[in-house]
């Protein structure tokens, strides 16, 4: 037995289930079995089922600790807001919903005062941010300005989505799918998150069972079925549905690139980010003094990202209040 | 902190400005909308490959009000993507000769990326103390203007000073 993500056409929804709706109007709802190879195969011959994929463990896509010069100042406005232009926009997000899947977030962190917060764990872990890493995300998109730092890009949204998706120990692509369905039932008109596919520690696992040759082949069939669930997950929540004009999912493009090591050490966004209707993003550090560009590209940034922003260095809110560079 | 964790937010801040502009305007967009709309709002980087950059760097709906946080005004005639609202403009150098100073300007998209050399007297008085070697801005692209071959800049945002 093990454990699937079922995405499929809900003849039978359960009250635990959040549904997305098909273009065609239908709901349909991500479920997790536990199946053993014969469940399987009836389920594949069910045309209700759109697609199952095994479970797979998810990871943080994991930022690099900025280098902390003792002259680092807190800064009155941060440069990635500058730079994306939201400094000057007289638009705030007023009356958006956001959802950020990641690690959790510090409620209490003062650049999140007056924010309604809904908040859902879907780990084992306990409900609170242990890591820091979503409050640092959740401030780069809503935080409040606070002592004259302004952090956020956009300070006016009022209502933010908080899934719990990665523990101390990762997390799992069921859970993935179901924090997005979530965000989505629940109405939020952008979704964000910083997750990848663990492909090393499914291949680690599976190879405690398997010989090698065998435990590769399955960790790839596993991840191939992964991605086209994703993909069809996607194209699904971004269309729009009977109460809602649908989602758009941005995705951390992934952190494994080596331009330092080599030039040619260069990794394609990872899955999920890389699915057909996710927005990539890829992360842009700014130039030295007297450069012939302005901006360089982060040399751990993943190739083929839709778009880029700012990725160095960027101050945001701390666990347990303050800021962090 | 340093990651593509810490760039994706900044798109999805900048989604949510656009929600917002739209529905305030009373012309809410679809997903697939609001995605096509911040992929086309995007601006190259000048000297970076689209590999790396994909469609360029994420920005938000403009004010309208012509605001900016230097309000600095150029009136230059700097040509650039007359498809994209902004582009960034790169003080690549800047000369000094008796009686003249000559500013060197990387734009992208524009003469094949190389650098152009204007002279100071094109841009206004209050917008030259900022014209430094390293000063990066954004400039609104005046969309109003006839002439296809010379668009030119209605505002600069400084975005790096150099000191």
């Amino acid at each position: 037995m093990a454990m699937y993500l079922v995405l499929r056409k809900s003849a039978r929804r359960k009250a635990t289930d959040f549904v997305a709706h098909s273009p065609a109007r239908e709901e349909i709802v991500a479920e997790v079995v536990d199946l053993s190879t014969r469940d399987l195969s009836d389920l594949r011959r069910d045309s209700d089922v759109i697609q199952v994929a095994p479970s797979m463990p998810t990871q943080l896509i994991r930022p690099l600790e900025s280098a902390s010069s003792p002259e680092w100042a807190i800064p009155e406005v941060s440069w990635g807001v500058e730079a994306v232009g939201a400094a000057g926009s007289e638009h705030t997000g007023a009356g958006v919903t956001v959802a950020v899947l990641d690690t959790g977030i510090d409620e209490k962190h003062p650049a999140f005062a007056g924010l309604e917060i809904v908040s859902k764990n879907f780990t084992d872990d306990p409900d609170e941010d242990l890591n820091g890493h979503g409050t640092h995300c959740a401030g780069i998109i809503c935080g409040r300005t606070t002592s004259g730092c302004r952090i956020g890009v956009a300070p006016g949204i009022k209502r933010a989505l908080i899934g719990k998706v990665i523990g101390e120990r990762g997390g799992t692509t069921t859970s993935l799918a179901k924090a997005l369905l979530w965000a989505y039932e629940l109405g939020s008109q952008v979704i964000n998150m910083s997750v990848k596919i663990d492909v090393n520690e499914h291949l680690y696992r599976l190879a405690e069972e398997y010989p090698l040759d065998l435990a590769l082949s399955r960790a790839l069939t596993d991840y191939r079925a992964n991605m086209s669930l994703f993909d069809r997950l996607s194209q699904i929540i971004t269309e729009p549905h009977g109460s809602g004009p649908g989602v758009v999912v941005v995705a951390a493009a992934g952190d494994e690139s080596r331009r330092d090591v080599h030039p040619s050490f260069l990794v394609p966004p990872t899955a999920p980010a890389s699915s057909e209707r996710f927005i990539s993003v890829a992360a842009l550090g700014m130039s030295p003094r007297g450069s012939a560009s302005p901006f360089v590209i982060s040399k751990f940034t993943n190739t083929w990202a839709r778009l880029s922003a700012p990725g160095e260095g960027i101050v945001s809110a701390k666990l347990g209040g303050g800021w962090q560079p | 902190m340093s990651g593509t964790s810490m760039a994706a937010p900044h798109v999805a801040g900048v989604v949510a400005l656009l929600a917002a502009k739209q529905w305030r305007e009373g012309r809410p967009l679809s997903a697939a909308e609001l995605i096509r709309r911040i992929e086309s709002m995007a601006i190259p980087v000048p000297g970076l490959d689209p590999v790396d950059v994909g469609l360029g760097l994420v920005q938000s709906p403009s004010s309208g009000s012509g605001k900016s946080p230097v309000g600095a005004l150029a009136k230059a005639q700097i040509p650039v993507d007359r498809r994209k609202r902004r582009a960034l403009v790169h003080v690549s150098d800047v000369t000094d000769s008796p009686g003249r100073r000559a500013i060197t300007l990387l734009v992208p998209r524009w003469k094949e990326g190389k650098p152009v050399t204007l002279d100071e007297e094109v841009f206004p008085s209050d917008c030259r103390p900022l014209l430094k070697k390293g000063a990066v801005f954004i400039a609104s692209v005046n969309t109003e203007a006839s002439r296809t071959e010379d668009l030119s800049f209605e505002d600069l945002t400084l975005l790096a000073d150099p000191d």
